[in-house]
């Protein structure tokens, strides 16, 4: 029934394909004409020239006294020119008590606001969450660089109250960027355990010494981004650190002290990354060896809250003869409220060198006046800032910031530093979130503003720092970082500033002339 | 010799003078009563200021020359003697 079946193909052809047509053709470039030329010097002549800076040419100069001096052309310029300049110089003279008045209107003191310039909270870190309930990061300690540009930022908490492993980073902001974002830090820095203390080398730029709650010390060299660690460690959270002025060049010295009573001077060899940080001495302060007048009872050890190195100014000739004795000599503020003077240079184990009249609370900031080498100022959480003379025991001076006198709450001062430019002038804050800058002489208070979080409500200040080569900048850390600017009126002082100094001067003297 | 540093002298004694520097045509300080540095950075800007000035002083009328050139600022006063080719600086705290 079924067969099978096959049937031829079909197909038809396509009416829009047509066959294509090929040809071939070529092309090529004319050939590159190139012509050979040959030149030779034949007589060389030698000439050299070398920039010279005006240093080194006022040098030879004075070295070979008149040989690009003409010497009788220099007199008679003299004497042409030397009655014109001393009538001026008189006129002056007679007419300096003229312009003074005009002076002190046009630029009179009357600018004595501080202004916030920059807010910096960098958000990365704030938004965290600490581990601690309530409490986000806030900034620890902060520290301007040696070319007063950028400021370092310690952020950690200071609510940890048991051992914590908490992670806590230091941030850099550099003001001086022209796009400078409030919201991030330029460079960032985690640490495994939280930052108390930062401290930036005052002359070399990139080294930052940090100290943490785990109490070690940590060197961060920022040209090489390593961090070098201490080999040893304190026992206890490490609550300030100082850079101290190094023997040789080639060492860089760290002191650091911690509420174990410890202060430590590390040694570190610059360029070796891979060595740790060298115990170089280290001392105690223990309750024996302060005198029963300051009411320590028992053998402990006193923990340190602060701490300052007196730093001998190498441009000052009056120091050059106390400058051996100047070295080494440290400012020691205790938790239980004792000022202590050290020395790092003695051989045995105690430092203590001279007892002052203690404070009541903890001393949370110490440091020596940048205008006379024996009076350092003192602040403590009993609500007032004191002035010593580091050869007496008791304070010259005690002043009490405003707040204090109208009774708000929480005043507690955490920081206080001297103004780098008027010798009578120091700045105070503390837990109302009051900066003040008060006057020595007045003991008044001369201006002040107040540090508000992002919700407008006044946070406490933990630490603030003076900008040593911008003298109208400081920077108060809190939540977040702000970047004070002062005033005329704050920043230059009233005719030249001598009245200040006297003022300072008349102040330590009272120290020589008592008892 | 000596009758320049009696000059010299001469200038410093006055009331509130804090130092004089001579300076050559290069800009070089010659002679000076402060410090090195000091005196180099004094040296470099005056002197450039009173080639400015005295430019200036010409380019509006080419018979005209600079005579003298007083800096007054809020802490001294700086005056400076030109010649054609030494510069007098002097500086002076007039309100001491």
């Amino acid at each position: 029934m079924f067969e099978d079946f096959s049937s031829e193909t079909t197909g038809f052809l396509s009416n829009w394909k047509t066959h294509k047509k090929l040809r071939e053709n070529g092309s090529q470039t004319s050939e590159i004409l190139t012509y050979e030329v040959q030149t030779q010097s034949r007589k060389p002549r030698h000439v050299e020239c070398q920039t010279e800076s005006m240093l080194d040419m006022m040098m030879s100069s004075q070295n070979n006294e008149n040989e690009n001096v003409d010497i009788p052309a220099l007199i008679q310029f003299l004497r042409i020119a030397e009655p014109i300049v001393s009538k001026q110089i008189k006129i002056n003279n007679l007419s300096s008590g003229l312009y003074r008045g005009i002076m002190k209107a046009k630029y009179g003191a009357s600018e004595n606001h501080i202004i916030c310039e920059h807010v910096l909270n960098d958000k990365s870190i704030s938004s965290q969450d600490s581990g601690i309930e309530d409490h986000g990061f806030e900034v620890t300690c902060l520290s301007w660089t040696s070319s007063g540009a950028t400021l370092a930022v310690a952020y950690g908490t200071n609510e940890n109250l048991a051992w914590s492993d908490q992670r806590s980073y230091i941030g850099l902001w550099n003001l001086d960027r022209s796009k400078i974002n409030p919201n991030a830090c330029d460079q960032k820095l985690e640490l495994e355990s939280c930052v108390q203390t930062i401290s930036c080398h005052p002359e070399l730029a990139g080294y930052i010494a940090a100290g943490l709650y785990s109490g070690l010390v940590v060197l961060w060299d920022l040209a090489k981004d390593e961090v070098i660690y201490s080999e040893t460690s304190h026992a206890d959270p490490v609550t300030c650190i100082c850079w101290m002025q190094s023997s040789s060049a080639k060492y860089l010295e760290v002191l650091s002290s911690s509420t174990d009573g410890d202060m430590i001077v590390w040694k570190w060899r610059k360029g070796k990354e891979t060595e740790p940080l060298k115990t170089e001495k280290h001392m105690k302060i223990r309750g024996a060896n302060l005198p029963r007048r300051v009411g320590m009872k028992g053998h402990g050890s006193v923990g340190i809250t602060s701490c300052c190195p007196m730093k001998g100014d190498p441009h000052d000739p009056t120091q050059t003869q106390t400058n051996v004795v100047a070295m080494g000599t440290v400012i020691v503020g205790c938790e239980n409220g004792s000022v202590l003077k050290c020395s790092t240079e003695v051989n045995d184990s105690n430092p203590i060198t001279f007892v002052y009249e203690s404070h009541v609370g903890p001393v949370y900031s110490v440091e020596w006046s940048p205008f006379h080498r024996h009076l350092f100022l003192t602040c403590a959480t009993e609500q007032v800032c004191r002035i010593y003379h580091s050869l007496q025991a008791s304070p010259l001076r005690e002043i009490r910031p405003e707040e204090a006198v109208s009774g708000r709450s929480s005043n507690y001062l955490y920081s206080a530093f001297w103004s780098t430019t008027r010798p009578a002038i120091i700045f105070a804050a503390g837990g109302s979130g009051r900066i003040e800058a008060c006057d020595l002489r007045t003991s008044r208070c001369v201006s002040f503003c107040d540090v508000t979080s992002a919700d407008g409500k006044p946070c406490s200040v933990n630490h603030m720092q003076s900008n040593s080569k911008r003298r109208n900048l400081f920077a108060s850390g809190s939540k977040s970082v702000h970047v004070w600017r002062l005033g005329e009126g704050l920043v230059e002082p009233a005719g030249n500033g001598q009245d200040e100094q006297a003022a300072i001067d008349g102040i330590a003297n009272e120290a020589m002339t008592e008892d | 010799m000596s009758e320049i540093e009696e000059t010299i002298k001469r200038i410093q004694s006055h009331k509130g003078v804090i130092g004089i520097i001579i300076v050559n045509n290069e800009g070089i300080p010659i002679r000076t009563t402060l410090d090195n540095s000091t005196t180099v950075q004094y040296a470099g800007l005056v002197h450039q200021l009173t080639m400015k000035a005295r430019s200036t002083v010409r380019d509006i009328d080419p018979q005209n020359d600079l005579t003298f050139l007083r800096l007054r600022s809020k802490k001294h006063e700086i005056m400076v003697a030109p010649d054609k080719d030494y510069l007098l600086i002097t500086i002076q705290n007039p309100s001491e």
